[in-house]
């Protein structure tokens, strides 16, 4: 009896595993945040529109980036050079080119709508173009820079952020089943303390300063007259410079590449709500896209997941007992395969391709399995458990 | 509650309340001691004042290149020649041919001519690309406030406008002033330009007036002048980017006049140097010369006037070109009015300054050792049980409006009038009422009445100018201080102290005296003429307050020390009184 | 030949009407100046809806005047502003009479009849207010009214004025309870006659205003939410600018709550001396009151000569002299320093409004010390005996 207990619970555990991480995303996603206006803080429009110009370039399409900017440096009056956005002394790379969306701008950005962005709770009336249309495969780089302290985010020089607010509306993406995983990444001074209250799994930041430290900026342009760049972003995007589509640098590579000597604040790392190691995630995994979608139809996917499964058990034993499960469920899928319709969920109403649609029917459908999977070991857990009392 | 309890028992064991009240004269005096001392010897010290630093941070100062150097070197030098050229020619003329050269490259030009036939010519450069609401100033006037031909400051203001001109980053318009001095005719422009004038550019941020006299190329430092009229100082960040600017270009920065031997020092003296002279142009800010930077006061625009000194020295024109174009890039990044920094404060040098919060007790302290001396007339004395509404007090108030009445013609008739010397004349001869009118007899509670009234009405004067002109209360207050020890001319001893005293804290003798011996400009009657003119050109207040403010508080006390009766303090009936009060 | 009374009483009208004849522009300038001017009381808006009437606008759909209809159509009535000068100086006039015949219902009182008449001629705060054309100088003729026949018992007329004080500018409605006082076995018929002239003279302001009831919320309303958030010598409008949207109606319940708070106990304690009472109420209602202006303070201190057996109680008379003094003085400095040269802030006027309401509470908390410790020696001044350490 008390083997058959341990090969429930250990059945069940394992059975588990696969529900929470799932290393496969299949769309990334964007959310470029610059949250102080006026003319001395053009390094923050900089600083996104880098950043911007990054994951533009590494594939991210611009359907998939939601800009942000507070203000519009570029064709502001004081601009020497006007139309044009740059992040060096040296004016090689106009960031503001022929192709820039910006799709919040001005005073459009603003602590509500930046919150309902993220947990998609708008009026029927809203463009889709604004909305964060994400679902549970995907991967969402966040990147939010400007004024800030401890806690807090100043919006627009008006309101502020709390970090319990973007925590809270983490959660709700959580619920909503609105990310596969979320790497945040924050510029500001204090920035650590934005991603401290954080609670939602699945989630790895990154800030540029801790608490009681300001995040600095790194030259001033003379012609210009203002400061061109912050140096977290700097040195981030002189790292990101060497990336390309096909790069198999990770992340932690560019966590590494971060000193005190150049950064000079310290760069703080959460990595508690997230379950893989960064040192194997790519970074492209966050700032590119994904490249290789195979088309698949369910019965492959079945046999991929039966050999995965095959080769990690070890024992006998469980093994038999897995595989009589998986039958079991794989009849009833098999079974249900007319009313597919039915999975495929509400919010997702955007045009995918058919394959993407079908990867995500499968990946449903995994998930149903891998449930039923659980329960079936639960239940035998507590029938022990009552035949022991008796 | 139960401390406070407490607290009031122990001071009435202690009987300190009657004690308190016995001593008044005393601690009036100990009063306006603290009060002398704390601006000049506690604020000077280490540790006092801060340093100063560039509150709002949209200013950045010096952050962008500054281009006007040697390109423009001889275009300078060219409009130089040609406005030393002007000088011969009238007026009219010479704003004309300065008015085509302006319009050469796009400025639009127009003359005011004020009440006095004086011309100004004003020129306004548009920002091309900004929204055109707001302004900044550059000013030259002909004729500085030494008298001087600008040459150099008019030239400099031409070439930086066309230098300008080919700059596309403004967003605010600039407007250049060219008025005849720096004086009553710039200030009617200012006036005209926020009431009647028709080419405007918009709500005006800041004003720079240079002023760099001869035609020398050379200079050896800058002195900067911020005080402005009525005891309004520009935002303390244009200060403090104009003493920046200069000091990242390699200049030296002379505040307030200090000589430029003097410059380098940095221990206490020199600190309490720049304070007291700073103190000094704020109070007397329209009778000295005028500089230029006065004739904003009241619009709120932060003034500043820049002045190049020196024959020869390491600094070329376009040095001091660079400091005006690098304030105005810095002032050209604000979006909203200057708020950020202190309005109220004193300099001690270029970089250290202290805030309002500091250098107030220094007149409060002033002002309420006017309170207790008048109290000291009301209590400690063997009237002071009489009613409120008893003859002697409805006389002093009486006395107080006729006090006011006097002054006020002898206010409107001088600035009609200009016979400054009767004036001092007559206030010598009035100071000696005690000696010359030995047989007229007022009665001792009347007089002691009269001096309480005066001194709580030059009390709430104190009070009134305490934030709005720190200087002015400051040196009213002191000057006006030996009026509280007149005491009633019982000896002869006593007759011929209150006749000295009175000399003293006579208005218009004590700031004969005070201007003979701090400053060289404003010798003898030159104070008096330099005060009306700034009341008539400038609208400048100093005239009225010191003659409404200042002249019946005097007048009720040299009145008052006429009488002969004793002084004495306590009674017998108030001993009876402590000791009852004592007992319970 | 004439009495000391009839002298007073010329030479209040007198004076008024020689100031504003010899200085025509002091009325517009102390119309301007806030100490004496608010929204509901000023001049200006005052004219404004007498134009408006004659030219048969609707009076109150501009959120401009926020007279009561029967003064806006008095003031139409009059033609040339020699006749209000005058109608404004006989006002002055009959509460200076007033006054004198008050003392005269005091057949013990060892002040001369004519004293508090004298005294509010030569009241300076009360000069101007009455010079610069406010309309609380006839809310004060209705409260003198009221209190000069209830001490006479005179019940109808003293009911008919609190309607009238109560109809003109809304909190002195609050005085019928120590009208009570004055008039106990006759409160039924006080309220009654109360209501019915009230609903008279709203019914009849209904009438005039073109039958239309949007004159209440102008008038009423106004003072009592606080609609027009314009600085002025009270304690409220500061708070207005500090608060979140969602307190605000919170807020404007307490402050009207505060106004009435301390009536009833005023009334209920002071029961046996209920002239006291209704002067404590008035002062209460000064100084808690929406839009008040320095005339009303000064009204309040024309009231304090009555009380002559209590004078050797007082203990703040000084301070309270003194900071009435200081307020006067620096109130329109502060002010000017504020709005006309931007070198102060809001808070420097605020801070004097601050002062003004302590003199005017220094004053209320001597009255009631006062006449608690005359109470304590039962009636007969005992000056000797200190209860206290001060």
């Amino acid at each position: 009896m008390r083997i058959f207990w341990l090969i429930s619970v250990l059945g069940a555990v394992l059975s588990l595993r696969g529900v929470f991480a799932n290393d496969t995303h299949t769309n990334n996603w964007a959310v470029l945040v610059c949250t102080s206006r006026f003319w001395f803080n053009y390094r923050h429009m900089a600083n996104v529109l880098s950043m911007y110009r990054t994951v533009k370039r590494l594939g991210i399409p611009d359907s998939q980036i939601i800009l942000m900017l507070s203000d519009d440096v570029a064709c502001n009056s004081r601009n020497l050079f006007p139309g044009s956005v740059f992040n060096n002394a040296d004016r090689a790379i106009d960031l503001y080119g022929a192709s820039v969306e910006v799709d919040y701008k001005g005073y459009e950005v603003t602590v509500e709508n930046f919150i309902r962005l993220l947990t998609d709770r708008w009026s029927k009336d809203q463009p889709k173009s604004k909305r964060l249309l994400t679902d549970e495969n995907s991967n969402i780089f966040i990147y939010m820079t400007g004024h800030g302290g401890e806690d807090f985010l100043k919006f627009q020089d008006a309101e502020e952020i709390s970090s319990y607010d973007i925590a809270d509306a983490f959660a709700q993406m959580h619920e909503k089943k609105r990310y596969n995983e979320i790497f945040f990444m924050i510029d500001t001074c204090q920035a650590n303390t934005m991603y401290s209250k954080f609670y939602s799994p699945n989630v790895l930041a990154v800030g540029s300063s801790r608490l009681d430290e300001s995040s600095y900026s790194h030259h001033s342009d003379v012609e210009i007259g203002v400061a061109v760049i912050d140096r977290f972003t700097y040195y981030t995007l002189e790292f990101m410079e060497s990336i390309e589509k096909n790069s198999t640098l990770t992340l932690q590579d560019l966590f590494d590449s971060y000193t005190f000597d150049k950064v000079h604040s310290h760069v703080g790392v959460r990595t508690d709500l997230y379950e893989r190691d960064p040192s194997k995630v790519l970074v492209t995994d966050f700032f590119g896209s994904v490249q290789n979608i195979v088309l698949d139809d369910i019965d492959q996917a079945d046999n991929a997941y039966e050999d995965s499964q095959e080769s990690q058990e070890s024992s006998d034993l469980p093994d038999h007992i897995l595989q009589l499960a998986i039958e079991k469920s794989r009849d009833e899928v098999t079974s249900k395969k007319n009313e597919s319709k039915v999975h495929i969920r509400k919010a997702t109403l955007v045009d995918y391709e058919d394959s993407i649609a079908e990867m995500s029917k499968v990946s449903h459908h995994k998930m149903l399995l891998e449930v039923r999977v659980f329960l079936i070991f639960m239940g035998l857990l507590i029938v022990y458990y009552y035949s022991r009392k008796r | 509650m139960a401390l406070i309890e407490k607290l009031q028992r122990r001071i009435i064991d202690l009987g300190l309340l009657p004690r308190l009240i016995a001593s008044l004269p005393r601690l009036s005096l100990v009063c306006a001691m603290v009060g002398i001392c704390w601006l000049t010897v506690f604020i000077p010290m280490e540790g006092q004042y801060r340093r100063t630093y560039i509150s709002e941070n949209a200013l950045m100062p010096s952050q962008a290149y500054s281009y006007f150097r040697e390109t423009e070197w001889n275009i300078l030098r060219g409009y130089r020649t040609q406005v030393q050229l002007l000088q011969s020619v009238g007026p009219h003329q010479r704003n004309e041919e300065i008015s085509a050269w302006l319009q050469e490259f796009g400025v639009k030009t127009a003359t005011f001519v004020n009440e006095e036939g004086k011309e100004t010519l004003y020129g306004i450069l548009n920002a091309p690309r900004g929204d055109g609401t707001e302004a900044m100033v550059l000013a030259a006037p002909w004729f500085n406030g030494d008298d001087e031909a600008n040459i150099g400051g008019t030239a400099l203001t031409i070439s930086l406008a066309r230098f300008f001109n080919r700059w596309p980053v403004w967003s605010k318009n600039i407007i250049l002033v060219f008025s005849e001095d720096a004086n009553a005719t710039l200030r009617s422009w200012v006036e005209a330009y926020h009431t009647s004038l028709d080419l405007t550019g918009g709500s005006i941020e800041s004003a720079v007036v240079l002023d760099y006299p001869g035609a020398n190329d050379f200079f050896k430092y800058v002195e900067i002048y911020y005080a402005g009229l009525n005891g309004e100082l520009p935002n303390l960040d244009m200060v403090n980017i104009a003493v920046h600017i200069t000091e990242h270009e390699g200049m030296k920065v002379s505040l307030n006049g200090i000589p430029e031997e003097q410059l380098d020092q940095d221990d206490f003296y020199s600190k309490l140097k720049t304070l007291m002279r700073g103190v000094k142009f704020m109070a007397l800010a329209g009778a000295r010369k005028v500089y230029g930077n006065e004739a904003f006061s009241g619009w709120r625009i932060q003034s500043i006037t820049l002045r190049a000194r020196g024959e020869e020295g390491p600094f070329d024109i376009t040095t001091f070109g660079r400091i005006p174009e690098a304030i105005f890039r810095s002032v050209n990044n604000l979006l909203e009015k200057f708020h950020q920094s202190f309005f109220f404060y004193l300099l001690l040098a270029p970089r250290y300054f202290v805030s309002i919060a500091t250098y107030l007790p220094a007149a409060i302290a002033l002002s309420v050792s006017f309170t207790l001396a008048s109290l000291n007339n009301l209590l400690n004395n063997s009237y002071s049980s009489a009613s409120l509404l008893s003859l002697y007090n409805i006389w002093g108030l009486l006395a107080l409006s006729v006090a006011l009445a006097i002054s006020y013609i002898i206010a409107q008739l001088l600035a009609y009038a200009q016979h400054p010397q009767l004036l001092v004349l007559s206030s010598f001869v009035v100071s000696f009422i005690p000696i010359l009118l030995k047989n007229v007899k007022i009665m001792a509670p009347f007089a002691y009445r009269c001096r309480a009234f005066a001194y709580l009405y030059l009390s709430i004067i104190l009070t009134s100018l305490l934030v709005v002109n720190f200087a002015l209360a400051f040196s009213i207050g002191t000057l006006a201080f030996p009026m509280t020890l007149v005491k009633n001319s019982v000896t002869s001893k006593l007759r011929l102290k209150n006749c000295l005293l009175l000399l003293l804290s006579n208005p218009f003798i004590s700031i004969w005296i005070f201007g003979n011996l701090v400053d060289d400009q404003l010798g003898g009657i030159q104070m008096f003429y330099g005060f009306i003119s700034a009341w008539k050109n400038l609208g400048c207040w100093t005239w009225f307050i010191i003659c409404i403010g200042w002249l019946p508080a005097w007048l009720l006390v040299a009145y008052s020390s006429i009488a002969t009766s004793s002084i004495s303090i306590v009674d017998e009936s108030q001993i009876e009184a402590v000791k009852h009060k004592k007992t319970l | 030949m004439f009495s000391r009374e009839l002298q007073v009483v010329v030479a209040c009208l007198g004076s008024r009407f020689g100031v504003s004849l010899v200085f025509p522009l002091l009325q517009q300038q102390l119309d301007k100046s806030v100490e004496f001017s608010t929204p509901v009381t000023s001049y200006r808006s005052l004219e404004e809806g007498v134009f408006l009437l004659r030219n048969d606008f609707p009076v109150y759909s501009g959120g401009v005047v926020h007279h009561a209809p029967l003064l806006v159509v008095l003031m139409s009535a009059l033609g040339n502003s020699a006749l209000t000068s005058l109608l404004y100086a006989c006002a002055d006039a009959l509460i200076a009479y007033q006054l004198i015949a008050m003392t005269r219902c005091f057949p013990k009182s060892k002040i001369p009849a004519w004293v508090p008449g004298a005294l509010y001629v030569i009241n300076p705060l009360v000069l101007l207010s009455s010079v610069s054309k406010s309309s609380v100088v006839f809310t004060n003729l209705a409260i003198t009214t009221a209190l000069l026949s209830a001490m006479q018992k005179r019940t109808l007329v003293a009911a008919a004025a609190i309607a009238m004080a109560g109809y003109l500018s809304l909190y002195p409605l609050l005085l019928l309870v120590p009208i009570f006082s004055l008039l106990p076995q006759e409160k039924l018929k006080v309220t009654f006659i109360c209501l019915i002239v009230l609903s008279g003279l709203l019914l009849s302001s209904y009438k005039i205003n073109n039958d239309d009831w949007n004159y209440l919320f102008s008038t009423y309303g106004v003072i009592s939410t606080f609609s027009k958030i314009i600085p002025n010598l009270g304690l409220w409008w500061y708070f207005f600018v500090e608060l979140f949207e969602m307190f605000i109606p919170f807020f404007k319940a307490v402050f009207n709550l505060f106004v009435v708070s301390c009536i009833i106990p005023f009334s209920l304690r002071f029961h046996d001396q209920p002239f006291y009472a209704f002067v404590l109420c008035l002062g209460w209602i000064t100084l808690t009151k929406s839009y008040p202006t320095l005339g009303d303070g000064g009204f309040l201190l024309s009231f304090v000569p009555f009380f002559q057996p209590l004078y050797g109680y007082f203990r703040y008379s000084v301070i309270s002299t003194l900071l009435f003094i200081h307020v006067i003085v620096l109130s329109p400095i502060f002010y000017h320093l504020w709005v006309d040269l931007g070198s102060g802030n809001s808070n420097f006027f605020y801070a004097i409004s601050l002062v003004y309401a302590l003199a005017v509470s220094t004053v209320l908390v001597d009255l009631v010390w006062a006449m608690l410790r005359i109470e304590y020696d039962n009636g007969t001044p005992n000056l000797n005996l200190k209860l206290t350490s001060i």
